[in-house]
């Protein structure tokens, strides 16, 4: 069988699949939060 | 002492505080907007805690701790990641809603595309979805309680009855007090069953290992080694994700929020709280496999929580762990039931049949109807459904197609129309149920999830029909 990489008994593959969208899912009002702050700001001067 | 004993002494305690927390909405709550949005005057504190306990129910609880220890990782692309993603939707609508004074989802409806009429049917549509997903609660809330309580289902199904329709009678005030006892609960039984499952096992690096020979891998890889196609993993991420996007539950509580600036925080700090507390999820779900290999000691594997805190892991604080998985059900449960009541009340019964109304009747025409859906959601609970993630994605892709387009559209989209709004709506619904009847009775066999071609249906819908009657208004206009 091929040996696959893995993190903490965890293949690499799925630390990139379910951990990257799930960093993503995470972070991602406070980036949507920052970028409509910005506009509104812009949009108001 | 007995474990029951042990249990039974959490459970009345929790009982003695919950009623008490909850007591102090009551004094508070004088009108209609107190009641239905807490007189929009929420803390960050207070808001964080009710968004997330609301959001974090039986669902996340016992099925997402189930399905990871059944399939694995799978399950987090397929539930969580969306309901987080939905979560991120929400800023859209925290950026905008805040402009309109509204006391629910189909009040907003109201003044945005003027029709009391659709206003009426959204409602209808939320007093329906709500009482079929408060049985979710009530069946978690049952299937934890008779198995550690020792009583027989539908006793125990009758408790979280009684501790719905209470916190329910003292409006938002009540419900968020009480979520935030609830969600510190959660927090805390999530991470004990979780510290003492790492400690049992040898830490995480073990668990994986052990997993990955118990289930030849499959629990670690993205698709369980197939088992799921990602259409299907993507289209399952996107009802449920889609779903809380348009969700009243999560709008009530932008608009219940002090200010803008508020909802936008309670979100994103929400948000951040939830992916913590399900990383916790994921390690009972992966150790629990590794101290269960097989399900044979549970009729679902939506026991597994119950099974394995009650079994594996049994200690003096498995009472807190015990509470934790009620007060996730009640936390969800108490704001479904009292949005529900709200709509009917201030979406059916004021807007079509009385549009005058004391603050004093309206509060106890809502209590009447808490206490009747409430029963009907226990009736309905009484012969339990088949596993509660996929059942609530079929609910929640009713309340997408229903709520989305005329949400989003009509705060940022100044061509969307009413006539856009009702056909969408009405068409959506309409599709979600031929795609569930097709798919389900193998007419045909297909890996997407009905909400994904009802979703576009809706949205389709919407753009023609808005950009049609829109022009049309103009001409009018010009004339």
């Amino acid at each position: 069988m091929e040996e696959q990489m893995a993190f903490l008994g965890l293949p690499i593959e799925t630390w990139l699949i379910v951990g990257g969208l799930y960093f993503v899912a995470t972070f991602l009002p406070s980036v949507i939060a920052l970028i409509l702050r910005r506009k509104e700001v812009k949009k108001s001067k | 002492m007995s474990r029951v004993m042990i249990y039974m002494i959490y459970f009345t305690l929790y009982t003695i505080v919950l009623l008490f927390w909850g007591k102090s909405g009551f004094k508070k709550t004088n009108n209609i907007k107190d009641f239905c949005v807490a007189g929009n005057s929420l803390g960050l504190f207070i808001s964080v805690s009710t968004f997330t306990a609301t959001l974090f129910s039986a669902v996340s609880m016992q099925s997402v701790t189930g399905s990871v220890y059944q399939y694995g990782y799978s399950t987090i692309l397929y539930s969580v990641i969306g309901w987080l993603l939905g979560g991120s939707c929400l800023i859209f609508v925290a950026f905008k809603i805040k402009q309109y004074d509204i006391v629910t989802v189909s009040d907003y409806f109201r003044i945005r595309y003027e029709s009391r009429k659709y206003q009426a049917f959204t409602g209808v549509i939320t007093v329906i979805c709500y009482i079929l997903y408060i049985i979710i609660q009530i069946k978690g809330f049952g299937i934890v309680v008779s198995e550690l309580l020792d009583i027989n289902y539908n006793i125990a199904i009758l408790l979280i009855y009684l501790f719905i329709v209470y916190t329910g009678f003292g409006g938002l005030f009540s419900v968020a007090k009480t979520d935030a006892l609830n969600l510190i609960m959660v927090v805390v039984g999530v991470f004990l069953v979780a510290g003492s499952v790492l400690l049992n096992l040898g830490g995480i690096t073990a668990i994986h290992q052990e997993v990955g020979i118990i289930t030849n891998g499959a629990s670690l890889d993205a698709t369980s080694n197939g088992l799921f196609s990602p259409v299907m993993i993507l289209t399952t991420s996107l009802a449920w994700g889609l779903g809380t996007a348009a969700n009243p539950q999560y709008i009530i509580r932008i608009t219940s929020a002090k200010d803008k600036k508020t909802g936008v925080r309670m979100i994103c700090v929400s948000v951040f709280v939830l992916s913590i507390i399900y990383l916790g999820l994921m390690v009972i779900g992966m150790g629990s496999r590794v101290m269960a290999p097989t399900a044979d000691s549970v009729e679902s594997v939506d026991e597994i929580l119950a099974y394995i805190i009650n079994t594996k892991i049994f200690s003096y604080v498995s009472g807190v762990m015990f509470i934790s998985i009620i007060a996730a059900a009640i936390s969800t449960a108490n704001s479904q039931l009292l949005l529900l009541s709200s709509s009917f009340t201030y979406d059916i019964y004021i807007n079509l049949f009385k549009k005058e109304i004391s603050n004093d009747k309206f509060l106890n025409i809502n209590r009447v109807i808490i206490f009747i859906a409430g029963t009907v959601s226990l009736l309905l609970s009484i012969h339990p459904l088949e596993t509660l993630l996929i059942y609530g994605s079929y609910i929640w892709s009713i309340v997408a197609v229903t709520f989305l387009c005329p949400l989003y559209g009509g705060l940022y989209w100044k061509k969307a129309t009413r006539q856009g709004a009702i056909s969408s709506s009405v068409g959506g619904i309409v599709a979600v149920v031929i795609f569930y009847f097709v798919t389900h009775n193998g007419i045909l066999n297909t890996d997407i999830h009905p909400v994904l071609p009802s979703i576009l249906i809706s949205m389709i819908i919407f753009y023609i029909v808005s950009i049609k009657t829109y022009k049309s208004q103009d001409d009018r206009n010009e004339i």
